[in-house]
């Protein structure tokens, strides 16, 4: 039957998921067994859309489904559902409005279980800086899709060395402009333009 | 240093060892496409080069950005003229009433004598209708010998009332202009006979800015990083103008100096560096432009290859990323007197879209990227030469093929094409994902179905050009990724004009006609824009193609100073709707996305 539910989510059939979640349930299955299902099967549709074989709007119904089933299981859930503990500072540079990629990305980080906080768009490098400092994250993520606003990541990293913090952090970089050039120009500890990639790269991070 | 020759234009430069080819061209003067600016990633610089040094070396295609120079070698271009060739073939002037702002007087001016010295100046402003002009120095200067040596006959060119030159003798019979059109990827200027109102001929190439990038962003970041770059830009576009005015000029005999006007449509970035301002602050939000109204200035301040005290007339703009092309498009659209609601879509890099009726004219501008060029697609040409077309699946794939036999690549209308065929036979679904399953290949026909296939990475592709048929002798394919960003350039057009049907609150049904301005609207199959819902599903024939509306337009302006002024009453009343801070924006373009109607 997890199979089956897996299968179901990964496929997108919205119907067929969201009554397993409640067959499973009546059946006894733990909330928490089905949450970590969940975040299985976001992991295959987020590696199915780097592959190009999902795209956004699978990607939104993915998230239709999850929104289904965790109004189902809520109300069973004793406990939070847990994080990984670890949190992430994630927004897009200043100069540019491009919200989508970097959305994806923290909605498939929060699926794997990263706390992530949003700062949004137009965001200048004093306010990641701060957000850093106060939230003591250990992993930056930084969106950037206009490619004249490339040096203002570069003012990040300065920032943070300015004020001490960058060994504390990991700067994580992606968006259409972004590549290794980018990447050593703006003294970024990492790139990914996909995002199984981009998730295997924070929990590399965390591990090491 | 290693000497370099570029053929067939047949130039030589020599260049320190080390460089690469595309330096070597920018150099030399010769243009080598490069998307990306010499990055390595866009693989649009491909040239082929052979070594000079033996005879029996032989040819190999290589990046023109990343092949540095160590031997003397020789590099073959193809000649990429069918682009803008492409772009002037269109144009026609509209029936306008002739009254342009440059007005010729021939004079004969009365002799000074002993009773009556009144100076020259005087003698010849007493015989203007408006007899009070300034006096203008620059003019005077060869005045006397002017009018003593052709008897004193001159003819006085005056542009609104302001005199900008005294040529001897009568010429009334000759009187030029220019309409000048400067795209981020193609600039055209367009001679123009202003006393019977024609079009004399066009020249196009390819905007020599391009070596920097091929996006207005890339120009921008250019310019940015200090005045030298921004004059940088500046002179490149100018010398390219320069090079399409003098051949222009040469091969009609038309001097120079007999160019009295020119009247310039471009992008608000286009229209900043031409004038040699500073449009840092385009780039990042909130995309602020240095200025939006008109710009009139003398020819020899820009230093354009006409008469120099000649003015250039850079329309308005409406916002950071719609400028005066746009406004060219609705002077010649006469947007002000459409019947009904109108919808006008000039469909590029960045698609500009204009919504009218209800007494508003609505304007946005949306960020198709440059999938609609070829460029990000994996064998995506521009329109030139050996570019599919057009695409039709029956049994088998049939192609048309530009100027050839033998495809090379593919450009934006064939890929529109192929997309949309693709979805309607099936081998993708309208959520753009290819359909690998044996019962979904088994429907399609076999010859078809063999055409489809996993690529060694993985990705799902679907074989448009056996190697054989193909000039470059490897398979042209359509990646699954090739169709993602085609659905984004997509999804960002129809997007757009969704947002703009929802700000006038009326329905895509109470459209009475959408219009395609731009080259590229001229070659899209409607069949397949409509198809794949890329414009609003309204009867086919309601669609009609306006040609380089943008270029019109400035013809238009220049053979009549009521259009000027319409023009730039047109610039204040459009509406410019951000996209970028429109709430509904976003699930509009995630819906926009399928690859099927949904208006
Ligand atoms: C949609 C879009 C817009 C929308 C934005 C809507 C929104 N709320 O985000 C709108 C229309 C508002 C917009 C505006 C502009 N845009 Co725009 N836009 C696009 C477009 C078509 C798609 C971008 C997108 O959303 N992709 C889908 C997402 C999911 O992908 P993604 O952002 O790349 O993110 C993925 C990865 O990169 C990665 N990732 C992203 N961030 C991060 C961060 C980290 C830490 C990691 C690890 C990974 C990661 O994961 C994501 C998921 O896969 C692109 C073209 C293109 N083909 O990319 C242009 C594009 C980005 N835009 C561009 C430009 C220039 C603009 C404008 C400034 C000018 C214009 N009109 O063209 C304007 C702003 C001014 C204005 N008034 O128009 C250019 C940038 C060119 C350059 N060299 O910099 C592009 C490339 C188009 C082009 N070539 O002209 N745009
Ligand atoms: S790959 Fe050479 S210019 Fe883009």
């Amino acid at each position: 039957m997890k199979d089956e539910l897996l299968k179901a989510l990964v496929n997108l059939d919205e119907e067929e998921a969201l009554a397993l979640v409640e067959k499973q349930i009546e059946a006894g299955q733990t909330p928490l067994e089905i949450v970590e299902i969940c975040k299985n099967g976001v992991e295959i549709v987020g590696k199915r859309y780097s592959e190009g074989h999902y795209f956004l709007a699978d990607l939104i119904m993915a998230e239709e489904i999850l929104k289904g089933i965790m109004g189902i299981v809520e109300p069973y859930l004793s406990v939070d559902v847990p994080t990984n503990g670890i949190s992430i500072v994630f927004g897009t540079i200043e100069g540019d409005i491009h919200d989508l990629g970097k959305n994806i990305m923290i909605y498939l980080l929060r699926s794997s279980g990263f706390q992530v906080y949003d700062l949004g768009v137009d965001v200048s490098p004093e306010q990641f800086v701060k957000a850093v400092s106060e939230t003591g994250a250990p992993i930056l993520g930084i969106s950037v899709l206009l490619s004249f606003c490339v040096g203002s990541i570069k003012k990040v990293v300065d920032l943070l060395e300015e004020a001490g913090l960058r060994e504390q952090v990991k700067v994580v970089i992606g968006g259409y402009p972004v590549n290794q050039t980018v990447k050593e120009y703006t003294g970024a500890d990492y790139y990914a333009t996909d995002v199984t990639n981009a998730i295997a790269i924070c929990r590399g991070i965390i591990k090491k | 240093m290693v000497k370099v020759q570029f053929l067939p234009v047949n130039k030589t430069v020599e260049v320190p060892r080390g460089k690469s080819i595309l330096e070597a061209a920018r150099i030399a003067g010769v243009q080598i496409e490069s998307t990306c600016g010499g990055k390595g990633t866009c693989g649009k610089c491909k040239v082929a080069k052979r070594s000079a040094n033996s005879k029996d070396a032989t040819t190999q295609w290589v990046l023109a950005c990343q092949y540095f120079l160590q031997e003397e070698t020789v590099v073959f271009l193809d000649e990429k003229k069918e682009v803008s060739q492409r772009k002037t073939s269109l144009d026609q002037i509209k029936k306008i009433i002739l009254e342009p702002s440059i007005k010729k007087y021939v004079l004969q001016v009365p002799k000074p004598s002993l009773e009556n010295p009144v100076p020259d100046w005087e003698r010849l402003e007493a015989l203007l209708p408006d007899s009070k002009i300034t006096f203008r120095r620059s003019l005077a200067v060869s005045l006397p010998r002017i009018l003593r040596e052709n008897n004193h006959e001159v003819t006085v060119v005056m542009d609104s009332m302001v005199p900008i030159a005294i040529e001897p003798g009568d010429t009334s019979n000759r009187c030029f202009g220019l309409a000048i059109d400067i795209g981020t990827t193609t600039i055209v200027a367009h001679l123009i006979d202003l006393i019977g109102g024609q079009l004399i001929s066009s020249r196009g190439m390819t905007n020599p800015q391009n070596t920097f990038g091929a996006d207005v962003i890339s120009r921008i970041t250019h310019a940015s990083q200090g005045p030298s770059q921004l004059e940088e830009l500046q002179k490149r576009v100018i010398g390219g103008l320069n090079t399409l005015i003098s051949e222009l000029s040469e091969v009609n005999a038309v001097a120079s100096e007999e160019i009295y006007q020119a009247v310039v449509v471009g992008n608000t970035t286009m229209s900043h560096l031409f004038l040699g301002i500073d449009p840092t602050y385009l780039a990042p939000a909130p995309f602020t432009p240095v200025f939006q109204q008109e710009v009139e200035v003398e020819a020899k301040e820009l230093g354009l290859a006409m008469l120099s005290t000649g003015k250039v007339l850079v329309l308005p703009n409406v916002a950071g990323y719609v400028g005066s092309d746009t406004v060219g498009v609705m002077v010649s659209a006469e947007v002000n007197s459409l019947e009904g609601i109108n919808l006008i879509i000039d469909i590029g890099t960045n698609g500009e879209i204009i919504l009218v009726g209800t007494g508003k004219i609505l304007t946005c501008s949306t960020a198709a990227g440059p999938a609609f060029e070829g460029a990000e697609i994996k064998f995506g040409m521009r329109a030139s030469g050996g570019a599919i077309e057009e695409v039709r699946i029956t049994d088998d794939v049939q192609l048309e093929i530009i100027a050839g036999d033998k495809a090379r690549g593919i450009c934006g209308s064939g890929l529109i094409d192929a997309v949309a065929e693709m979805v309607r036979v099936g081998i993708i679904d309208p959520s753009g994902r290819f359909q690998l399953k044996a019962d979904q290949l088994k429907k399609l026909p076999p010859l078809i179905a063999s055409r489809v296939r996993s690529s060694s990475s993985g990705q799902a592709e679907f074989v448009l050009v056996w190697a054989k048929d193909t000039v470059i002798g490897e398979d042209i394919v359509l990646t699954q990724k090739d169709i993602r960003e085609l659905q984004l350039a997509k999804g960002a057009i129809a997007a757009g004009t969704k947002i703009l049907l929802k700000e006038m609150g009326v329905k895509f049904t109470q459209l009475n006609k959408v219009m395609l301005a731009g080259a590229f609207g001229n070659f899209i199959k409607k069949e397949s824009a409509l198809g794949m819902g890329l414009l609003p599903p309204i009867p086919i024939k309601d669609i009609i193609t306006i040609g380089n509306a943008a270029s019109e337009g400035a013809k238009m302006v220049l053979l009549s100073a009521k259009e000027r002024i319409r023009a730039v009453e047109l610039a204040k009343t459009a509406e410019h709707i951000e996209l970028s801070n429109k709430k509904g924006f976003q699930d509009e373009f995630i819906k926009s996305l399928s690859l099927g109607i949904n208006f």
